[in-house]
């Protein structure tokens, strides 16, 4: 992130604390796709994902006067959705059967443009991220995805550098076994 | 073997240091299980790294606002958004719709009630507050008179007088209030009233006429 950006979201996030709700929307029309795609991978489940990714803007707005300036808005914003995603998939682990998960899976719905778009490669690409554990998901979406380096995973996740290598590697390893069969190429 | 599969993962981490990196391809190159390796791992980062982002929905920054919890905005806070803070026209077609209904329908209610104005100037019928004025004026050698004002929008062929014996006469049905008016003459000659009860400059360097009304 620029200089520039820091500072000018320095500006907003001081707007905001003194109540100026307003400000918020430049740092959720910045931001949203990020939260969206993050829980949308996590998820696999585009009405889901936008939930997630709304309420986790909500969060951050609640939680706006806890936030260290000098850390960067988006890491702490992506830190929000995944533990919203992380919540909520174990709300669903806890509601729902293994055979019920597989076929919520089948049947995930995806919003208009995104049907218009979504070819076989993407249901492939999301078939295998669903079926990664989430540990390994998250790091593989991060690192992949939104292509953050592993110093910005490490303060996101909270999680040791060579920690998170071994969830890539592995989740990789699980990655290509899950997309070899489909016959899917770059 | 699960040492080989490092060396692809810490290629793909961008982890080898340039001095070896050379080396390390020409290993896997040489290497049919290793290279094997190397593709399918390269083949499916590539296709995760190329789904790259998804569009949220369009109305998502809206809905998020919508949502907010309402805050008691700081006084200077306030001060200082309403004297430097930019703003954002939103609007939706409802409300573009009822903007327009409601311009529409005032102008024509502005018409209507213009219209019954002059309505009321050029005809006031039986029974409404109307007082009958009666102008006159002489001038023996007119051959037609008319009388214009504010209550006949200054038309000059609207209300003619009429001659009785060298003295032009009209009778006006006109509402309370103050009208100012002008005698022209042959239809060229603008005469202010001699006998009115008071005068206005027109703002042409001539004098209006002004006759009071009253029940």
């Amino acid at each position: 992130m620029s200089a520039l950006l820091q500072d000018d979201e320095h500006d907003i996030i001081e707007r905001c604390r003194e109540g100026d709700g307003d400000a918020y929307a430049v740092l959720v029309d910045r931001y949203q796709s990020l939260a969206y795609t993050v829980a949308c991978r996590m998820l696999g489940d585009a009405d889901t994902a936008n939930d997630i990714a709304q309420e986790s803007f909500l969060a951050a707005y609640e939680g706006l006067r806890h936030f260290r300036f000098g850390s960067k808005f988006s890491s702490w914003l992506t830190s929000i959705v995944l533990n919203k995603c992380r919540d909520h998939l174990r709300s669903r682990r806890a509601t729902v059967g293994i055979d019920e998960i597989a076929e919520i899976r089948e049947t995930r719905r995806r919003n208009p443009e995104q049907e218009a778009s979504a070819g076989e490669s993407a249901d492939a690409v999301q078939k295998a991220l669903d079926g990664l554990p989430p540990d390994y998901r998250e790091v593989i979406i991060l690192k992949h995805i939104e292509e953050l380096d592993y110093q910005s995973i490490s303060e996101i996740l909270g999680v040791s550098i060579p920690a998170l290598k071994v969830r890539a590697h592995r989740g990789r390893e699980l990655l290509k076994q899950a997309l070899a069969g489909t016959g899917v190429e770059r | 073997m699960k040492d080989e599969r490092d060396i692809v993962h810490r290629l793909l981490d961008g982890d080898i240091p340039a001095a070896e990196k050379d080396s390390i391809i020409r290993q896997i190159q040489d290497d049919p299980v290793l290279r094997k390796e190397f593709d399918d791992l390269s083949s499916a980062v590539g296709l995760i790294e190329q789904e790259g982002r998804l569009k949220p929905p369009l109305a998502f920054t809206a809905s998020v606002m919508g949502r907010l919890p309402g805050r008691a905005e700081t006084l200077p806070a306030r001060v200082k958004r309403f004297l430097f803070g930019s703003r954002v026209l939103r609007w939706n077609m409802a409300t573009a719709m009822a903007i327009v209904l409601l311009t529409v329908v005032t102008t024509t209610l502005m018409m209507k009630q213009m219209t019954h104005q002059e309505a009321l100037y050029t005809a006031a019928g039986p029974g409404s507050s109307v007082e009958t004025v009666r102008l006159t004026f002489v001038a023996p050698a007119a051959k037609r008179v008319a009388v214009a004002g504010d209550f006949n929008k200054w038309r000059t062929d609207s209300h003619l007088m009429t001659r009785e014996n060298g003295m032009w006469t009209i009778d006006l049905p006109l509402k309370p209030g103050a009208y100012t008016y002008m005698f022209i003459v042959d239809g060229a000659h603008w005469i202010t009233d001699p006998h009115a009860e008071s005068y206005r400059d027109d703002g042409f360097g001539y004098r209006n006429a002004v006759m009071k009304v009253s029940i």
